[in-house]
């Protein structure tokens, strides 16, 4: 007996494993040299303590906690990051197992985790990169657009390209410009969609709607139009963004109903829970369901430019802000009968006053 | 009324001419001094270098300034405007191609007066420097310096 219980210390003290005995109030009682090794720590700053409250984060800390106490539903494996997240990139995977009988003691086991360590640096990176894609694109592909405009404009004036061909060259070069200026702005707003923090508010989606279908009826005040909103929709998330989401959403099937006599649009929603489901439909020209799945991708369109469409990138930016609210959205249509847009949001109740 | 120069911080010459068109069509005849980097902007305010003979009380009516300049960018000479107590008090303006709300934030905390973006389309920039010329020089009240 005695000589088996000397074998199995050796195999804690040797094993390659990082591993550690807790008690069930959460005390750590033993380490062997490859945690302290994987931790960086000494075992005299590990034993004796709640080492976990210090090392991992708190969703981690907590379930290692739990686990000590009820130790039958101690065997389970998680990823761990260290605690004070800041600047470490360090991540572990860990494994509880129960050591004996029920209210015993449990196995620690930790391992490295180079692959979450790898993802997090490439996500980090990626977020850097487009930071400074994004300061690029604001500053320094505008400005070359502004001398294209500017400089086609002051030709124009001052009647050096003559003739009516000129012009209308001059005309095409302009406008050229002023598409590509929408287009950078639409590829920030998509860049900014992505990372930029979002406020988290009851927002009146009902409101929002009503608003938007005024804004369009002004910039477009000969069309007739139904726009019909139900009342009391109300959404958590952040007002800006929930609008610029409608905004693209309404404006496609206001510019998508022009082969009818009426725009007629309807927006309609259901609270399931904490979900808010909104159905905005519209019976203009609607897509072909074969091509669904690309509806939400930049710069693909389902139809010209002499139907309407923009630069394919308005519902990408719509589905961007949903996903970002922890919603989704999706779209079904019947070519000629109109398209129905579905999205779903987190729901709030009214705002408080 | 006040007949001060308006000073324009623009390193892109194509920027610079067309910005002094646009002051020409918007019927503003005030003189636009052009330099093109944030150095040459501080000594051509404290009248140093280059611009060693310029009286020094004699500032700007306003100063228009780019944000990506060579050597201090805009940023900089932002904050060396504020800090000097010559300048304290001088309208600055932001004119810019970004609106990233990174750069606007930044510009308000070290002190702008107003930022404006410049419009792609040279009649709606045209109509942004009218409108800046009537706010600025004639409607602005300005603060006396010191």
């Amino acid at each position: 007996m005695e000589v088996e219980a000397r074998l199995y210390r050796d195999a804690f003290a040797h094993a390659d494993a990082g591993m550690a005995v807790l008690s069930p109030q959460g005390d750590w009682l033993a380490v062997n040299p490859s945690l302290c090794r994987r931790l960086q720590r000494p075992a005299e700053t590990l034993v004796g303590t709640r080492a976990h409250e210090a090392l991992f984060d708190a969703a981690s800390a907590q379930r290692i906690a739990s686990a000590a106490v009820a130790t039958r539903e101690a065997r389970q494996a998680f990823e761990a990051t260290a605690a004070d997240d800041g600047d470490s990139d360090r991540a572990w995977k860990i494994t509880l197992a129960p050591l004996g009988e029920e209210g015993g003691a449990i196995l620690l086991q930790l391992e490295d985790n180079g692959e979450a360590r790898r993802r997090r640096r490439s996500e980090d990176a990626t977020a850097r990169l487009q930071d400074h894609l994004a300061y690029g694109i604001s500053h320094d592909l505008r400005a070359p657009l502004r001398s294209i405009a500017g400089f086609a404009t002051k030709l124009d004036e001052s009647g050096a390209v003559g003739g009516e061909e000129g012009r209308s060259d001059l005309g095409r070069i302009r406008a050229a410009a002023a598409r590509a200026e929408r287009l950078i702005d639409e590829l920030l707003e998509l860049l900014r969609a992505a990372r930029q923090p979002f406020r988290e508010e009851a927002v009146d989606i009902s409101l929002l709607c009503d608003w938007i279908a005024a804004e369009l009826q002004d910039a477009d005040p000969a069309r007739a139009a139904v726009v019909e909103v139900a009342p009391d929709l109300y959404a958590m998330g952040d007002e800006h963004w929930l609008k610029s989401l409608l905004h693209k959403v309404l404006d496609n099937a206001w510019k998508f109903s022009a082969q009818r006599e009426r725009v007629e649009i309807t927006v309609a929603g259901e609270t399931a829970g904490d979900r808010l489901r909104l159905s905005i439909r519209d019976r203009g020209r609607g897509f072909d369901m074969r091509y669904a799945d690309k509806l939400f991708l930049p710069f693909q369109r389902l139809h010209g430019a002499e139907q309407g469409s923009g630069n394919g990138l308005g519902l990408a930016i719509a589905q961007q802000i949903a996903i970002r609210h922890g919603g989704a959205m999706h779209a079904h249509s019947q070519p000629g009968e109109g398209s129905t847009f579905f999205v779903e949001l987190p729901a709030a109740a009214a705002r408080t006053p | 009324m006040n007949q001060s120069d308006i000073l324009l911080i623009e390193d892109n010459p194509d920027d610079a001419e067309l910005t002094r068109i646009a002051f020409t069509e918007a019927g503003i005849d005030r003189q636009l001094v052009v330099v093109s980097d944030g150095a040459a902007a501080l000594d051509y305010l404290f009248a140093r270098g280059e611009y060693a003979d310029r009286d020094v009380k004699q500032l700007p009516a306003i100063v228009l300034l780019d944000l990506n300049l060579p050597k201090l960018d805009g940023r900089e000479v932002l904050q060396a405007i504020r800090g000097d107590a010559r300048t304290r008090a001088l309208p600055v303006v932001v004119l810019t191609t970004s609106d990233e709300p990174f750069d606007v934030e930044a510009t308000y905390a070290l002190g702008v007066n107003s930022y404006i973006r410049k419009p792609v389309e040279f009649e709606q920039f045209v109509g942004v420097v009218k409108q800046i010329g009537l706010y600025w020089l004639v409607l602005n009240q300005p603060r006396v310096a010191g």
